[in-house]
């Protein structure tokens, strides 16, 4: 009997590993595992990554979806989708306040900003002048 | 004096009704059932759209198409005694994928993408529990670059994942969405995991580098 090599056997771990490879190929790959720990390993991984895009939450739906959808089929349907669907947020409140740009700056704010700035410039300047006066 | 009954939501009564029975009952205009088959499908249609081009737009405006323009035939729509009506809605959004300018066999990053709708929320399984705290170390490192490996993978390939993963589809029902046969379907869905895989950091990469003084 034939025996893969590592390279030969990656491109059909996922067949394997679902089941649906070839007696010829199961056996195949059986043997080679049972020789080689990086290949268990990878094996493994797979396992690992396909049980968590198995598990991988879905995202809800944007409000107005169903009902969009109902209402592309008749009228009658949208206004009746409008009473059975309630209108949920698409993402959480600490989702929409991380995605949300922040608010632009009005001009009392940008002025004091700027102040601040200033404030700060000046005092570190006066700070290195009286240490230089110290020095010298 | 007895407490009136909550007004409960037509959409409740038909919460356990198979997919091939509201079918059958919207093919005979029944508008619950038409109701029932969008709460149910209209979620799924846009996560496996949003998972595949990662944008929003774009997954709300074909979930929208795809559900409507099956649920105008529903008759037409009801599969074969041994199928699955999801089958049928992603064989036709593959179809208008592949109309639309997104290559099959090109990564997206190209186009406008929203990687943040790719980041897998955190599992909570209950092998989870059971983990050495090296292993679930590297689980929580693969979890963070799972996003970031899913976003360079090609169009197809992360249409195909995101359909067979959450679905369970055989190779069959696979090579009948993509209108492959199922050696080449088997073989695609081979080849985007293995993308995807190789895309990650291994387990044994995470654990060296977060315990070198494991090593001799």
């Amino acid at each position: 009997m034939n025996r893969l090599d590592c390279r030969q056997l990656l491109p059909h771990l996922e067949s394997h590993l679902r089941g649906d490879a070839s007696e010829e190929l199961r056996l195949l790959a059986d043997d080679h595992l049972a020789r080689c720990t990086s290949c268990r390993r990878r094996l493994a991984h797979l396992k690992q990554v396909t049980a968590m895009l198995a598990a991988w939450r879905p995202m809800p739906a944007p409000p107005g979806l169903k009902t969009e959808t109902a209402a592309a089929l008749g009228p009658d349907l949208g206004r009746l989708a409008r009473e059975v669907f309630p209108r949920r947020p698409f993402l959480g409140r600490r989702r929409r306040e991380r995605l949300r740009p922040p608010a632009p700056m009005t001009g009392y704010q940008r002025v004091a900003t700027w102040l601040v700035i200033a404030a700060l410039l000046f005092l570190g300047a006066a700070i290195a002048y009286r240490i230089l006066q110290q020095w010298m | 004096m007895t407490d009136a009954p909550m007004p409960s939501s037509p959409l409740d009564a038909l919460a356990d009704a198979s997919e091939r029975d509201l079918l059958a009952s919207a093919a005979r205009a029944d508008a619950d059932a038409t109701l029932a088959l969008i709460d149910r499908y209209a979620p799924v249609l846009f996560n496996l759209l949003l998972r595949t081009t990662g944008l929003v737009a774009l997954a709300e405006e074909l979930t929208r198409d795809v559900l409507a323009d099956a649920l105008r035939q529903p008759a037409a729509a009801v599969p074969p005694p041994d199928g699955r009506w999801i089958v049928a809605l992603a064989k036709e959004t593959y179809r208008r994928l592949l109309a639309i300018d997104l290559r099959p066999d090109e990564p997206t990053h190209r186009v406008r993408i929203a990687p943040r709708y790719w980041q897998p929320e955190r599992l909570q399984t209950a092998d989870d529990d059971g983990l050495r705290p090296a292993t679930a170390r590297a689980a929580r490192l693969l979890r963070r670059r799972l996003g970031e490996a899913w976003s360079r993978l090609a169009m197809r390939q992360r249409f195909v994942l995101a359909l067979v993963e959450p679905h369970r589809l055989s190779t069959d029902e696979l090579a009948d969405v993509l209108d492959e046969s199922e050696p080449v379907a088997r073989q695609i869905r081979d080849e985007a995991k293995l993308a995807l895989l190789l895309k990650l950091p291994r387990p044994s990469d995470a654990r060296r580098r977060e315990a070198p003084e494991a090593r001799p």
